[in-house]
């Protein structure tokens, strides 16, 4: 059975041209990049190369770039490492509701240590409100964390005006780009982006790789402590071979990324229109006139985001549902109760995303398939 | 290998029509559940994995496979890596929510009125052989598969072999439609028989420890489990005394005792005491000697038919019951008291009959002919 990958915002496949290039990198390239020998400055320069390569996409110095294994790991650099800076003072932060869990657990961690945290509410689009940001706002708030793209409904934040808002009150500002970068062309300095958390593996690129942006002149602590790696901001031998993979990976994102956002929004709406064609009782989540173009979140009436996975599962369609927790089980998105809906709207929603893997064919087939889950879902849903 | 697996042969013989029908195995990750998933893949039936998150209390993310309750994260891991081994599908079902709401809170209530609750009994019917059977079937499957040593007798539930392990007792209250979905494959097996199949066949929980206690509370500690879930509301110190009214001493909360229980009185007697009674709405616990402890007759409540049609039919039908799920059979035959209750009248003594536990009736065969609730 061929497989229909439609959960791209959860990963993606890896490139062929970043595979076989990681490949190499892996085998000619495995000494320490901290050695002094040829062959550890062999490694070094790979390492320098690529972290100029992704630099210059994001039009930033490549000294302003970290390695770190994840987005979640950069996330928590961010967080912690901002708050335990003792060029800063206060000890308040903003953020969402609807951050991601490495975002809102560490929040709910610094809290423990005395930090003082406020989430801002969204509105039924999942965008924030900037008036409630500018009267959130007090002496002591230090940072303010906001994802750029959400990950579940795909809703763009206005990080222009956020940025231009934490210039102006002089707050540390850190947006969560993990979803949007490779997909939304933007510049960190253009919008007064201190942190910027972003990873390969949403981008065709290798999981276990992902990088913290931080602007010249934001000083922060480290989280992970040992070598003097990362400009001493992070411990731990590099993954040369993944670090070269992120930066193919961004070549080849950047490459396409204008052509690839317009294919995949038409070849989403496509699918939307399809869906709300064919299936009744179907909404759409986020803001549609805002949102990455890959993502779309629907709640599906009277049906089970469940069983309408595990369905789709056993005819080779991949596609997720809130979040999913380490029992392999789901738990109700906490980004959805936050757009207001209730437990039983949240467990009914599935998140389709779409990649540059898929096509036409594979929307129509999935569109086919769901059709008929959902309606035996519903059928049954009597019967039980 | 293959010789060990000689004796087993009736049991992995393949078939092709088989193929066409696909059986859910319920996986706790133990070695039962997972030996089923082996054998009905042998025998050529399209399988599926399914595995039950419960409410585990507190923690809601206990890992420990060590404490000897079940399906833990670390279990369903287990379940999970089972699958991988076969080659089959495995899917989480959540059911926390349900299981809070329908077997804690019952188990939480029950002891509140001084009784002892009988947890599997109400989550075998609300949510194993209910909402998750449901969801196997909705996942197309044919059949659900457990590993409970039960058998199926003329579409009837029906005891294993293994006498020491009556888990049809813990499965009366199941809906009797829902019986014809049932498949238990290793039901004529005793357990060191599975445990020598399951190693024979490289199932890699072969030799994983049995869980013995309630699965949503660790270690079985469930006294301290309901001290925090009602805020010590129900473990209030109290009275322990005769029937005629005598104090003999102090409790700590009547969560502390059942029926029959000697140990932990702390009373000194000039005879050994045991619990008659727990009476909850005056905190006492009444104590008195082994012999008061038996009686002939057992009222039963909450009836689950099975053998029969309507609660009229069980009225003057001589069969056998069990007050406990290590009751021997006791025979006997029952008087419908109304249209909800019925009494068993046995021919020798029930002892310590627990208000809570269940009251199974059995033909002499082993099987269920109906379920109730001790009142």
């Amino acid at each position: 059975m061929k497989e229909i990958y439609l959960d791209n915002s959860a990963s993606t496949q890896i490139d062929n041209n970043v595979l076989e290039y990681m490949f190499q990198i892996a085998k000619d390239c495995y000494a320490n990049p901290s050695s002094v020998h040829k062959l550890g400055q062999k490694s070094r320069r790979i390492m320098d190369e690529s972290r100029e390569t992704i630099a210059m996409f994001l039009k930033v110095k490549s000294r302003e770039l970290i390695f770190t294994s994840s987005g979640s790991e950069a996330n928590n650099l961010a967080l912690r490492g901002i708050m335990k800076s003792p060029k800063y003072k206060g000890n308040h932060i903003i953020s969402t509701k609807i951050e991601h869990s490495s975002v809102l657990k560490t929040l709910e961690d610094l809290e423990k240590e005395g930090v003082e945290v406020t989430l801002l509410d969204v509105d039924k689009y999942g965008n924030i409100n900037l008036e409630d940001l500018t009267k959130a706002i007090k002496p002591s708030t230090r940072l303010i964390s906001i994802i750029h793209a959400n990950n579940e409904i795909g809703t763009i934040q206005d990080i222009k005006s956020i940025g231009e808002i934490c210039k102006a009150k002089n707050i540390v500002f850190h947006v969560d780009a993990v979803q949007s970068f490779g997909k939304i062309l933007f510049y960190p300095e253009e919008y007064n982006i201190n942190l910027m958390s972003i990873a390969a593996h949403k981008l065709y690129g290798p999981k276990g790789i992902g990088a913290l942006y931080i602007s010249s002149g934001t000083k922060l602590e480290k989280i992970i402590t040992g070598g003097y790696q990362e400009r001493n901001r992070r411990a731990g031998t590099e993954n040369i071979p993944a670090i070269a993979g992120f930066a193919k990976a961004t070549e080849l994102a950047y490459s396409i990324i204008h052509a690839e956002s317009q294919r995949e929004k038409e070849l989403r709406d496509y699918m939307e229109t399809l869906i709300l064609e064919k299936i009744p009782s179907v909404t759409i989540n986020g803001n549609l006139n805002n949102r990455l173009s890959n993502i779309s979140s629907l709640t599906i009436d009277n049906a089970m985001a469940e069983s309408i996975l595990f369905n789709l599962d056993l005819r080779g369609i991949c596609i997720s549902a809130g979040s999913a927790c380490s029992s392999g089980t789901l738990n109700p998105s906490h980004v959805l109760l936050a757009l207001g809906h209730d437990t039983k709207m949240a467990k009914s929603s599935i998140r389709v995303s779409l990649g540059k893997f898929n096509t036409k064919e594979d929307i129509d087939e999935f569109v086919k398939q769901l059709e008929l889950v959902v309606e035996q879902e519903r059928n049954l849903s009597d019967l039980y | 290998m293959v010789e060990d697996l000689k004796k087993f042969e009736h049991l992995l013989q393949f078939k092709e029509e088989n193929k066409a029908i696909t059986v859910a195995v319920g996986m706790s990750g133990g070695v039962d559940s997972s030996t089923v998933g082996y054998l009905l893949k042998k025998q050529g039936y399209n399988v599926i994995g399914i595995t039950m998150k419960h409410w585990s209390g507190m923690d809601e993310y206990a890992t420990d496979s060590n404490s000897k309750s079940c399906c833990s994260l670390d279990d369903i891991h287990d379940a999970r890596r089972v699958c991988d081994d076969l080659e089959i599908p495995h899917y989480v079902i959540n059911l926390t929510e349900p299981f809070k709401n329908i077997v804690v809170d019952y188990f939480i209530d029950e002891y509140a009125k001084g009784r002892t609750p009988n947890p599997c009994m109400v989550c075998n019917r609300h949510i194993k052989l209910g909402k998750l059977m449901e969801a196997a079937l909705k996942l197309g499957a044919d059949y659900v598969a457990t590993g409970h040593y039960a058998r199926i007798k003329n579409g009837l539930l029906s005891t294993g072999d293994d006498p020491r392990k009556d888990q049809v007792y813990f499965l009366s209250q199941m809906k009797k439609e829902y019986v014809k979905y049932l498949m238990f494959p290793i039901g004529e097996l005793e357990k060191p028989q599975v445990r020598e199949l399951a190693k024979a066949l490289g199932v890699r929980v072969h030799a994983k420890r049995e869980s013995q206690e309630i699965c949503f509370v660790e270690d079985g500690k469930y006294k301290e489990f309901l001290d925090t879930m009602t805020n010590g509301k129900i473990s209030k110190a109290g009275n322990i005394i005769l029937e005629n009214g005598t104090i003999v001493g102090k409790h700590e909360g009547i969560t502390s005792y059942t029926i029959g229980q000697r140990k932990g009185l702390g009373v000194s007697y000039h005879e050994p005491l045991y619990v008659l009674k727990i009476d909850s709405e005056k905190n006492e616990v009444i104590v008195g000697s082994d012999d008061k402890l038996f009686r002939n007759s057992v009222t039963g409540s909450d009836i689950n038919l099975f053998a029969v049609d309507s609660i009229n039919d069980l009225d003057r039908l001589q069969c056998f019951a069990k007050a406990r799920s290590r009751d021997r059979l006791h025979k006997g035959y029952v008087r419908v008291l109304n249209d909800k209750e019925i009494e068993f009248i046995s021919e020798d003594m029930f002892r310590a009959v627990t208000p809570g536990q269940g009251l199974v009736l059995y033909t002499e065969d082993g099987v269920v002919i109906a379920s109730s609730f001790i009142k």
